[in-house]
């Protein structure tokens, strides 16, 4: 049992706090742990099982997440919003035990797990049942698997991370450290809970006996600003896109709010942004940090200060910060960052890109591929070494989405490229083929924010001297356009 | 049918003269957070006038968006 854990559980079990609110819905600590109970009378009979989370945000989601952890499965979260081919790769690659619902399932979903005998359990029923079962801790082991998340692969098929619990326990324990907050506190949810900025929510909220705020509408999350005033919202994490579409919107308005932690990460913070935050939203502790997947969610902090709106003028950014204790670093001759640590996955589902683990002198290093670069005292990160991009905070492997539009009839190759935060692709087909055609099957394959927003055509891709694909010829002229 | 301000500006955001009323967040893939900002900035450039956070809240369809001008005397339905 680690400490870590009989903390999260007696504030789970002792604390008479509010821990959810969504508009009019509240809910408190004592109906939360109960509810963990019965989802515990199931889960009980598992240890170290992948637990496949099938559902969407709501107040049981919580329990049910906390529930797996606090019985020492494995939670695997996969959104239902996903396309029907990426949900079936996601529990092919985590192989797991059971699947919890909250709605019917797809019927080639379905069928794709009754063929592997995967014991599929509605949380409708378990809330619904009197069937309740004391949390032993005694389960959980440090080494052992506590979450799988899901990156972009660059087969076209995604690469399952897994994360013991010493991996984000470090991350965990240094956020709690570090950023200032009270007891009480509303966090919000704002991304998907696939995406691992999720681990920090969950996790920091409990600990400070907090409550949950999710943002579950799509119009919720194109406009937050209702939503975090209505339901007093205190801790924001998100993306700073998140951020800089309210400032598109109301670029001149002093919005009041009640945040008073804002945690940004996962894409480049741009000073603008921080004005805007300190200015217009009147946020007083604003952090950017950094980090991977792969690597226990963050690796680096940056506590911002209004001086950095002059001190990092020329950089139009703000800096990464310095690493989280816990996390070495060391930078290579093409400036890539690789960590190591305690942090680190244990390496992918089914071995693979073993090329992003290095042993040098005894000490297990993991290749980023993020190019980074030292200023004064801190770092900044300056773009990828490969294809890889950010779009909405979700690492995005170009050739993923190009795999997919090759498998269209008609595409004979692809490039794609981002623009002003815009997934853009070229195609190169001899014939003439319909967009919204290129859409509608895309759609099945990949989530939203992997599906172009532009599309060019060309009857054949320009090569360079090695005859291969000139990406960045093909780039600039759609760009110039 | 989509009063020609609105479809003005969806065509200038998406390149696209298909918006129907029924176009909406849901289920127009092109329609994301960052077009829904511009949208916004636009209509309220338009029209001279600016809308609630609750209002921009409720504009995820097309229909929506033209009730609320319509209503507002901005359009004519």
């Amino acid at each position: 049992m680690l400490n870590f854990y009989q903390a999260i559980n007696d504030k789970l079990k002792n604390s008479n706090s509010k821990c959810y609110v969504y508009y009019d819905e509240t809910h408190y600590y004592p109906e939360m742990y109960e509810n963990i109970e019965k989802f515990n009378s199931i889960l009980k009979d598992y240890s170290a099982n992948k637990i496949v989370f099938f559902t969407g945000k709501s107040f049981y989601a919580y329990c049910g997440i906390f529930s797996i952890l606090l019985s020492g499965n494995v939670w695997v979260p996969v959104n239902p919003e996903l396309p029907e081919k990426r949900i079936i790769e996601m529990i092919q690659l985590a192989n797991p035990s059971v699947i919890l619902i909250d709605r019917d399932i797809p019927s080639k979903i379905k069928s794709f797990i009754e063929e592997r005998a995967i014991r599929i359990v509605n949380v409708n029923n378990i809330i619904k049942s009197n069937s309740k079962s004391s949390v032993s801790l005694n389960h959980i082991k440090k080494n052992d698997t506590a979450y799988i998340m899901f990156t972009s692969g660059s087969t076209g098929i995604p690469k399952g991370v897994p994360m013991t619990h010493k991996n984000f326990i470090n991350f965990i324990e240094n956020a709690i450290n570090i950023l200032p907050f009270k007891t009480q506190e509303v966090f919000s949810d704002f991304h998907d809970l696939g995406f691992d900025i999720s681990i920090f929510y969950l996790f920091c909220c409990v600990l400070t006996e907090s409550a949950f705020a999710p943002f579950m509408k799509r119009e919720e999350l194109f406009f937050p600003i209702d939503h975090i005033i209505q339901n007093k919202i205190t801790v924001w994490s998100s993306v700073p896109s998140a951020i800089s579409r309210i400032m598109t919107m109301r670029p001149d308005e002093n919005i009041h709010n009640s945040i008073r932690i804002m945690f940004l990460c996962g894409e480049p913070f741009r000073l603008d942004v921080l004005k805007y935050c300190y200015n217009n939203l009147k946020v007083k502790n604003i952090y950017n940090f950094y980090g991977l997947t792969e690597t226990g969610v963050e690796n680096f902090y940056h506590y911002c200060s209004i001086n950095d709106l002059i001190r990092f003028k020329k950089k139009g950014f703000v800096p990464i910060g310095k690493p989280l204790p816990g996390n070495n670093i060391k930078i290579s001759s093409n400036k890539e960052l690789l960590l190591s640590g305690c942090q680190i996955t244990p390496g992918y589902i089914g071995n693979i890109a073993q090329d992003r683990f290095e042993l040098i002198d005894n000490t297990r290093w993991f290749h980023t591929g993020d190019i980074i670069e030292k200023f004064e005292d801190v770092y900044f990160c300056k773009g990828r070494l490969d294809t890889q991009v950010k779009l909405s905070g979700y690492r995005v492997e170009l050739m993923d989405v190009e795999t997919h539009l090759r498998n269209i009839e008609g595409i004979s190759d692809s490039v794609c490229f981002v623009n002003n935060s815009t997934l853009h692709c070229a195609v190169e087909t001899s014939g003439s083929i319909d967009e919204k055609k290129i859409v509608y099957l895309l759609k099945k394959e990949l989530p939203s924010y992997m599906i172009p927003k532009k599309y060019f055509y060309l009857k054949c891709f320009p090569k360079n001297k090695n005859g291969k694909i000139d990406r960045n010829f093909i780039t600039k002229q759609f760009l110039k356009t | 049918m989509v009063d020609h301000n609105i479809k003005e500006i969806f065509l200038n955001i998406f390149d696209d003269d298909n918006i129907t009323f029924d176009t909406s967040i849901h289920n127009y893939e092109k329609w994301d957070s960052l077009c829904h900002a511009k949208i916004i900035v636009a209509l309220e450039k338009k029209f001279g006038i600016k809308f609630s956070f609750s209002e921009i809240t409720l504009f995820t369809r097309v229909k929506n968006i033209q009730e609320y001008l319509s209503k507002k005397g901005l359009i004519q339905c």
